[in-house]
């Protein structure tokens, strides 16, 4: 829809006064646009998608994909013949078949008809061509050309207007899109649950990458360890005292902890 | 705890031990400095970055004014200072630096204390001379029943895990460590769980804390 052709109206629209956005914008006036921008870019989006998908469509069918995690796999031509189809299958696929042909016959009666439109036009010109150059008829023609030249630049005013408010529609939906965007991920962002969401699975993975980290480097550690020892032929560690209780306890926190200890099995001090 | 020694190689529902609480091996201690020095390497970047930014506003030819000797022994000793000021800051304050904090492991005076600023810049001294043969120092953790270096030595200090120490689960798995020869697979095993398995910390209120270390 916005195509080359509409850049040529654009500098122009540049160069010529403005007279419809000149005159303000009520709120009818500025929902027509929305409704106009969001038809033209909307349809402009769904043909460009429309075409690429139909054009990996055509890939598919011509080289099948065979990638793991595909969702849409070609059925192999065999097996879609061995399937059985069910009587409200055919039915659908009946259906289905006469939209399409429904469609391909429209597009042949359109030519049919700009065909007997030139055809029409070849036959009645002689005929009409010595009435239509009479002169006894000039000023009939002449009123006659007048009003086409009227409705001729009344259409032309038309297309002026229509080529400037298609591009303002279209900013328009576009900035509507944005801020629409823009405020819903602020209200994302602003939403206390959703950044507790958030900031709840970031620590649980950075936790878990840590832990992971510190699990493995403790694997080797042990076994950096164990070769050494080994070598040395000193005594594996799992013989050797382990670090003094004031040390150990020292594990969660710097700080001495006010607490006393009770041994397993023995009265609790009161 | 010596019939988990000899069944935790063959019993899949045998926990490992938690080693929170004992001497911190080698790796741990490697990569946790690495950080740190990553760290520090940024600091300095910053700051390097920040004295030429000033120089350059305010038009100052700094390389012009100060020789070449004076340049590179300041920013020695700069750099020295910086490395000082941050493993002591977090040393005193935590026990933990930075790196050591993602590794979970803490340094701490073989008496449980915290480290002072004295000792801390003895142990900062202590990571100087280790590294001057060509790290044998470090190294010397590999082989020190206590996993000390010639920095902790220096300064009477051991370096614990702070996490519940665990090793990933595969590399206690039986599969795993038949890889290896059996004499290896020996010094492999863990250590025996602490003394504190036995003891549960009690608060002075007289109940029972969750926040066991064992």
């Amino acid at each position: 829809m916005d195509s080359s052709p509409s850049q040529k109206p654009d500098q122009e629209s540049n160069t010529l006064p403005d007279p419809h956005l000149s005159q303000g914008s009520d709120g009818f006036r500025s929902v027509t646009r929305l409704v106009v921008g969001g038809l033209a870019i909307g349809l402009t989006e769904l043909f460009s998608r429309l075409s690429k998908w139909e054009g990996e469509t055509s890939q598919q069918a011509e080289a099948p994909s065979k990638e793991a995690g595909q969702i849409f796999t070609t059925l192999p031509q065999q097996d879609q013949a061995e399937r059985e189809e069910s009587d409200s299958q055919t039915v659908r696929y009946a259906l289905v078949g006469l939209v399409f042909e429904a469609q391909d016959a429209l597009k042949e009666s359109a030519k049919t008809l700009s065909k007997a439109e030139r055809a029409i036009f070849r036959w009645s010109n002689p005929i009409i061509k010595p009435v239509y150059s009479n002169r006894l008829l000039a000023p009939a023609r002449r009123r006659f050309d007048h009003f086409v030249e009227r409705g001729q630049h009344e259409v032309d005013r038309w297309v002026n207007i229509g080529r400037q408010e298609e591009t303002h529609s279209k900013a328009l939906t576009l900035v509507a899109i944005n801020e629409t965007v823009d405020d819903t991920i602020g209200s994302f962002a602003d939403n206390p649950e959703i950044q507790q969401l958030i900031t709840t699975q970031t620590t649980g993975l950075v936790e878990e990458i840590v832990e992971e980290v510190r699990e493995r480097t403790f694997g080797v550690d042990l076994f950096l360890e164990g070769i050494i020892r080994m070598i040395l032929r000193s005594k594996p560690r799992y013989q050797l005292p382990s670090p003094p209780l004031v040390v150990q306890n020292r594990a969660k926190s710097l700080r001495p902890v006010r607490q006393v200890t009770k041994i397993k099995g023995t009265p609790q001090p009161r | 705890m010596s019939e988990y020694l000899e069944n935790y190689f063959d019993d899949p529902d045998v926990q490992p031990p938690n080693l929170a609480g004992h001497y911190a091996g080698f790796a741990s201690r490697a990569i946790a400095l690495v950080i740190d020095y990553l760290i520090i390497l940024l600091i300095l970047f910053i700051t390097a970055w920040f004295i030429n930014s000033t120089a350059t506003l305010f038009n100052l030819q700094l390389l012009n004014w100060l020789n070449t000797t004076v340049i590179f022994l300041s920013s020695t000793a700069f750099t020295l200072f910086i490395i000082y000021i941050y493993f002591n800051f977090f040393w005193f304050f935590t026990g933990q630096t930075l790196g050591n904090a993602v590794m979970g492991i803490r340094v701490i005076r073989t008496n449980g204390k915290r480290l002072g600023f004295l000792r801390g810049l003895v142990r900062s001294i202590g990571y100087l001379l280790a590294f001057i043969p060509l790290g044998l120092g470090f190294l010397w953790v590999l082989g020190d029943d206590r996993r000390q270096g010639w920095h902790d030595k220096l300064a009477g200090t051991y370096v614990i895990y702070a996490w519940e120490a665990r090793p990933n689960e595969r590399f206690l798995s039986q599969s795993y460590l038949s890889h290896f020869p059996a004499r290896l697979v020996k010094y492999l095993r863990l250590p025996p769980q602490s003394r504190t398995d036995l003891i549960e910390p009690v608060s002075s209120s007289g109940t029972q804390s969750s926040n066991s270390i064992g």
